[in-house]
C-alpha cells in the first residue's frame, strides 16, 4: 500500500530548536556540503527514504549551486536522514593487535520546525512541536546573536515550550531522577561568518585558525564556544538572551550540553591566494540587485555544520565513536 | 447570473507584514471562529513547505455548534520579510454549512475566493457569490480513478496521489479533489480534508493529498491509475468502489450520481462505521428510482459551462497555470457557439474583460491558443457575427488593448457585414480598394460619421469624391449624413483646412455652382447634423447669388429650429414669432398671417391681439415670460 518500501526506523530523533530566521533549514542544507567538504573524516549523509533524499538534494542544491538561502520552512517537517561513516579501531592482543575499518550508520529522525512554533506568543495548537521534542534525544539549538541583538527573542521562543516540554516529561511515570530533561543539547551560536560575531570572538581571544591551506578562524567547541555564547548573550536587544544559558542549565544536564560556534556558509576566500583574507572575509554581502537584498559571494564552507550533529550522534550512539578530535572538540 | 448563492464567510489572513518576524494572523472576521480558531486551523492542515505556489487546502472546522467547510489558497507576494524571504499569504475563508443553501463545488469556492477582497477596516465583509454545484460540469472528472480514490478515502486511511512525470496545474489537481468529493456524500465535506499538495516530510493531517511521495502510513496511488482494492477486497471501500463503478459509468450517469450524493446533504462524520454509513447511503440513492430535477434550460446550461470555462481561463492566466490555460480554452471553445440571451452575453464579456482575456498578449511564437481564445470570448460575449455596435463596444472596454491580432479575428467574424469589415480593415492598414466597391454612399457616409476615425474619414471622402461625378446618390447620403462636417472638423484641425476639404465634397457632388435649394439644404443642415462653420463657408463659395445672406440666414435659422435639443417650448415661441403677425405692426404695417385683418379697424386689432394671446398664452412658463415681448 505504501509508495516505497521504508527502510528501519532511525535510531534518533533529533530536533531543531531556534527562533524564526535563526537558521535551523540553512544548518541543515549546509550539513552535507559540510561533510563532503571534510577530508579528515569518512561521514557521509543520506536520506533514508525517497522524500528525506529529496529534501537532502534540494536544500544543499540550494545553497551550494544557487548560492541560495532555503525558503522558511511552513508547519514541521522530518527528515529521515542517516550518518553513514567508518571509524578505525585497534583490535587484538599483542602481536595480533591491528587496525580495523568499522562501518556505522546513524539515523537522524530530523525534526526541522517554523520558528513561530517555539514562540511564546503563538497561540496555536503546542503539541506537535511538543511531540516532537519529546521523541527527540537530541536537539540542536540555535542561537542567532545578530537576531538577538537586533529583535531580541531568543529566550521567548525558548522558555515556554521548555516549560511545556518539562511539564509533559518530568511528569510522566518513566521521568529522569535527577529532574532534568534527558535531551543531549547542542547549542550552536550561528553566523559566526558576521563581522560582529568574528570580532567579538577576537576580543575576547577565543579565536584559532584552521591549519589548512584556507586558515579560516574557527572558534573551539566546549569552553572557548560557552564563553562566546555567554557574552553575546549579553548584547540582547530584550535583555533576556542571558536567561538562555541559565535556562538550559536548568532544565538539561550540563554534561549533556555541548557548545559549538558555526556558520553554514562559511567565510569568503581570497580568490588570489584561496585562503581567509582578515580585511575581506564576508561572504554574505548586501546586494541590491539580488531579489533578497543581500547575497553569497563565493562558495559555501560551513564551519561546524556536521560537529553538532556527530557529536550528537556519538552521544545517541552507544559504542560508536565519531572522531572530531580534529574539530568540533580541539 | 442570478441564482448564485450568497454567503458571507468567515475568513482570515495569513502571513506577515513586509519585513516582519512571524507567520501569524493578519486580520480576521469577528465570528464564531477567532485568530486563535484561525491560527489553529491554519497549523492543523498546515502542508509543510512549498517550492511551487499556488496551493489550495480544503479543510473543515466546528466553533460554537457551526459547522464549517474552510478552504485557504497559498500565494507567493512580492513582499519580504526581516530575512528577506518573499512572503507567502494565505487567504482562508470558512463557509457556515448550515447557511449553505444548495451544495457548491470547492472549484466555485477556489474562483469566489479569488476574486473575493477582505473588507477595510470596520467594514462589513461582502459575500462570497457561489453557483450551485453543477454535477454535469464535475462528471467528466468523475474517472474510474477518482472513483477509486473516493472509495478508498473510506478506508479512514489518508489517500496520497503521487503523480510521475509532469504534475498537473494546481487547478486540474482541484478540479480532482473537486470530483473525488463529489462522489461521496455531500456531508462528509464537513469532515473532509484535502490538499493541492503537501511536502513529502511534513506532518501534514490531510485526508487526500497530492504528493511527491506517499506518507508510509497512506494509500499511494498513482496519478491516473485505478487504486487496488485487494488489500481490502471485503470491505465497504471496495463495496463502494464496485458501485460507483456500476452506476457511475458514463458521464450522464456520474452526473445523475453527483446529483443524489449532492442531495444527501446532512453532515456525516467519519468515526467508526462511517464507511459503511456512506455505502448505505449510496446503495439507498443508487437503487431509488428518484426522478431527475428539471434540467437547466439550454441557455441556462450553455451560459453555466460557459462561465465556469471563462473563469477558469481568467485564473488560469491570472497565475500563468499553462496546462489549465489549454485546458480552459478547449471547454470555452465546446460552448462558444452556444445560444445565450443578451443579458448572459453581456455577462460573459464582462467577465472576459475583468479578466483581461480579449487583451491578453501571446506568448513567445506562434501562439494559436490565444487566437482560439480571444475568438471564443467574441462569440460568447459579443455573438456569432459582429457589426459596428460590437467593434463600438470592443475599443469601448479594451480602449488601447485592442490588438493587431484580436482584429483579425474580428475581422473574419464580421465578413458578412461589409461596412464593419471595411471600418476593421481600416484599422489593420489592410488595402480597402476593393471592399468599397461592395459598399452604398450612404452606408459610406454613414461608416465616416460613425467612426469617428480620421482614417476612416479619408477613406470615405476620397471614395464620395469619386462617385459623386457619375453618381447622384452620394447628395442625398452626404446629407444625410450632414455633409461629413462633423467628422471633417473634429479631424481637420483649422477652418481653412476644413473648407477646402467640404467645398472639394460638395463641388464634385453638386457641380461648380450651387442653386438656391440645394444651398438652403445644406446650410440648414439636419436634425442630428447641425452644419459647422466651414460647411457655411464652403456652400457659400459656391453659391454667389445676391439672396445668399437672405437665403442663409432663414434657412439656418429653420435648421436651428429643428435641433433636437432645442427646448419645445422656445420652438414653438420662436415658429410663432416667426410666422405671421395676427396684428399689424405700429404705423399700420400689416402684420398678415393666421386670423389677421390687414387694414383692419382699432377694435378688430384688439380682437386679434386677445386671440393671439389666448392662441399663445399655455406656452408662456411662469417664471416672467408672460412680459416677454415674443
Amino acid at each position: 500500500m505504501a509508495a516505497e518500501r521504508q527502510p528501519p526506523s532511525p535510531d534518533h530523533n533529533i530536533a531543531m530548536w531556534g527562533a524564526t530566521g535563526s537558521g535551523k533549514t540553512t544548518f541543515l542544507a549546509a550539513l552535507d556540503i559540510a561533510l563532503s567538504r571534510a577530508d579528515h573524516i569518512d561521514w557521509k549523509v543520506i536520506g533514508a527514504n525517497e522524500a528525506s533524499t529529496d529534501v537532502l538534494i534540494k536544500l544543499s542544491s540550494k545553497l551550494a549551486n544557487d548560492n541560495e538561502f532555503p525558503d522558511a520552512t511552513f508547519g514541521v517537517e522530518q527528515y529521515q536522514w542517516r550518518l553513514v561513516g567508518q571509524s578505525e579501531h585497534r583490535e587484538g592482543r599483542l602481536w595480533n593487535r591491528r587496525t580495523v575499518r568499522r562501518g556505522h550508520s546513524v539515523g537522524l529522525d530530523v525534526h526541522d520546525a517554523e520558528g513561530e512554533l517555539f514562540s511564546n506568543d503563538f497561540i496555536g495548537d503546542h503539541e506537535p512541536m511538543l511531540q516532537s521534542l519529546a521523541r527527540s534525544r537530541g536537539i540542536v539549538y540555535l542561537f542567532d546573536p545578530i537576531r538577538e541583538f537586533e529583535v531580541g527573542d531568543a529566550y521567548k521562543s525558548l522558555d515556554g515550550m521548555l516549560a511545556r516540554l518539562a511539564q509533559r516529561m518530568l511528569n510522566a511515570e518513566d521521568a529522569p531522577d535527577d529532574g532534568r530533561l534527558p535531551h543531549y543539547v547542542a547549542v550552536c551560536t550561528t553566523k559566526f561568518d558576521e563581522v560582529r560575531v568574528l570580532q567579538t570572538a577576537q576580543n575576547l581571544g577565543l579565536l584559532d585558525f584552521d591549519a589548512d591551506e584556507h586558515g579560516c578562524p574557527r572558534v573551539a567547541g566546549g569552553e572557548d564556544a560557552r564563553e562566546l555564547f555567554r557574552e553575546l548573550c549579553s548584547v540582547s536587544r530584550s535583555g533576556t538572551a542571558d536567561l538562555v544559558l541559565r535556562k538550559l542549565t536548568r532544565y538539561f544536564r550540563e554534561d549533556r550540553i555541548g557548545f559549538f560556534v558555526t556558520s553554514a556558509v562559511g567565510f569568503h576566500l581570497d580568490p588570489r591566494v584561496n585562503r581567509f583574507n582578515p580585511r575581506d572575509y564576508q561572504n554574505v554581502v548586501p546586494d541590491a540587485r539580488s531579489q533578497r537584498g543581500f547575497r553569497i559571494r563565493s562558495g559555501v564552507r560551513p564551519i561546524n555544520v556536521m560537529e553538532p550533529l556527530l557529536w550528537l550522534a556519538e552521544r545517541l550512539s552507544d559504542g560508536v565513536r565519531v572522531d572530531l578530535e580534529t574539530e568540533a572538540a580541539r | 447570473m442570478s441564482d448564485r448563492i450568497e454567503i458571507v464567510p468567515e475568513w482570515a489572513v495569513w502571513g506577515k507584514e513586509p519585513s516582519g518576524l512571524s507567520y501569524r494572523v493578519l486580520r480576521c472576521s469577528d465570528g464564531h471562529l477567532n485568530d486563535a480558531g484561525f491560527t489553529r486551523i491554519m497549523q492543523r492542515y498546515s502542508t509543510g513547505t512549498h517550492t511551487d505556489l499556488p496551493q489550495v487546502t480544503l479543510s473543515w472546522a466546528r466553533a460554537e455548534g457551526e459547522l464549517y467547510i474552510g478552504m485557504a489558497v497559498q500565494r507567493r507576494t512580492d513582499e519580504r520579510d526581516h530575512t528577506g524571504r518573499k512572503i507567502v499569504m494565505t487567504r482562508y475563508c470558512a463557509l457556515p454549512y448550515s447557511r449553505l443553501p444548495e451544495p457548491v463545488s470547492y472549484e466555485a469556492i477556489y474562483h469566489a475566493l479569488s476574486d473575493w477582497r477582505p473588507p477595510a477596516e470596520g467594514a462589513a465583509a461582502a459575500p462570497l457569490h457561489l453557483p450551485p454545484l453543477y454535477p454535469d460540469a464535475i462528471a467528466p472528472q468523475a474517472t474510474e480513478h477518482a472513483m477509486g480514490v473516493a472509495a478508498l478515502l473510506l478506508t479512514g486511511t489518508p489517500v496520497h496521489i503521487v503523480p510521475s512525470g509532469e504534475v498537473p496545474s494546481y487547478l486540474e489537481r482541484l478540479r480532482f479533489l473537486d470530483a473525488v468529493a463529489a462522489l461521496l456524500p455531500y456531508g462528509m465535506r464537513t469532515e473532509l480534508s484535502a490538499a493541492t499538495w503537501v511536502s513529502s516530510t511534513s506532518q501534514s493531517r490531510i485526508r487526500l493529498a497530492f504528493t511527491s511521495h506517499a506518507d508510509k502510513d497512506a494509500h499511494a496511488v498513482p496519478w491516473g491509475a485505478v487504486p487496488s482494492f485487494a488489500d481490502a477486497w471485503n470491505s465497504p471501500a471496495h463495496a463502494y468502489a464496485e458501485l460507483l463503478g456500476v452506476h457511475a459509468g458514463t458521464p450522464e450517469r456520474a452526473a445523475d450520481v453527483i446529483r443524489r450524493l449532492a442531495a444527501l446533504r446532512e453532515p456525516l462524520r467519519w468515526d467508526a462505521g462511517f464507511a459503511v454509513r456512506a455505502l448505505e447511503l449510496l446503495r439507498a440513492q443508487v437503487q431509488t428510482a428518484e426522478p431527475r430535477p428539471d434540467p437547466p434550460s439550454d441557455g441556462e446550461e450553455h451560459y453555466r459551462r460557459a462561465e465556469d470555462a471563462m473563469r477558469a481561463c481568467v485564473h488560469a492566466v491570472l497565475h500563468g497555470d499553462g496546462p489549465a490555460f489549454t485546458e480552459a480554452v478547449a471547454r470555452l471553445q465546446q460552448v462558444q457557439d452556444a445560444e445565450l440571451d443578451e443579458a448572459q452575453r453581456s455577462a460573459l464579456w464582462d467577465i472576459a474583460v475583468e479578466g483581461g482575456l480579449p487583451s491578453l498578449r501571446p506568448r513567445a511564437g506562434d501562439d494559436p491558443e490565444v487566437d482560439r481564445l480571444y475568438e471564443a470570448c467574441l462569440r460568447l460575449g459579443l455573438g456569432p457575427a459582429l457589426d459596428r455596435t460590437h467593434l463600438f463596444v470592443v475599443e469601448q472596454d479594451l480602449g488601447e488593448a485592442v490588438s493587431a491580432r484580436l482584429l483579425n479575428i474580428m475581422a473574419r467574424m464580421a465578413a458578412g457585414d461589409p461596412a464593419t469589415y471595411l471600418a476593421i480593415a481600416v484599422r489593420l492598414r489592410w488595402n480597402t480598394t476593393n471592399l468599397l466597391d461592395g459598399l452604398s454612399s450612404r452606408t459610406l457616409a454613414q461608416l465616416a460619421v460613425q467612426q469617428d476615425r480620421k482614417d476612416v474619414l479619408e477613406i470615405v471622402h476620397r471614395e464620395l469624391c469619386r462617385r459623386a461625378e457619375r453618381d447622384p446618390s452620394v447628395r442625398d447620403a452626404l446629407a444625410e449624413s450632414g455633409y461629413l462636417a462633423g467628422p471633417v472638423e473634429r479631424f481637420h484641425g483649422g477652418i481653412y483646412p476644413q473648407f477646402v476639404s467640404l467645398r472639394q465634397l460638395l463641388s464634385t457632388a453638386f457641380g461648380p455652382r450651387l442653386d438656391r435649394s440645394q444651398f438652403a439644404r445644406i446650410v440648414r443642415g439636419g436634425r442630428l447634423y447641425p452644419p459647422t462653420p466651414a460647411l457655411i463657408f464652403a456652400a457659400l463659395a459656391l453659391y454667389r447669388e445676391p439672396d445668399a445672406g437672405e437665403t442663409l440666414a432663414s434657412a439656418y435659422f429653420r435648421g436651428f429650429l429643428e435641433t433636437p435639443y432645442l427646448p419645445n417650448e422656445l420652438r414653438s415661441l420662436l415658429e410663432d414669432a416667426l410666422g405671421p403677425r395676427p396684428f399689424p405692426a405700429p404705423g399700420g404695417a400689416p402684420g398678415g398671417g393666421a386670423g389677421g385683418d390687414p387694414g383692419g379697424s382699432a377694435g378688430d386689432d384688439e380682437k386679434a391681439q386677445r386671440r393671439y394671446i389666448s392662441l399663445v398664452k399655455d406656452r408662456l412658463s411662469r417664471r416672467g415670460e408672460r412680459k416677454s415681448p415674443l
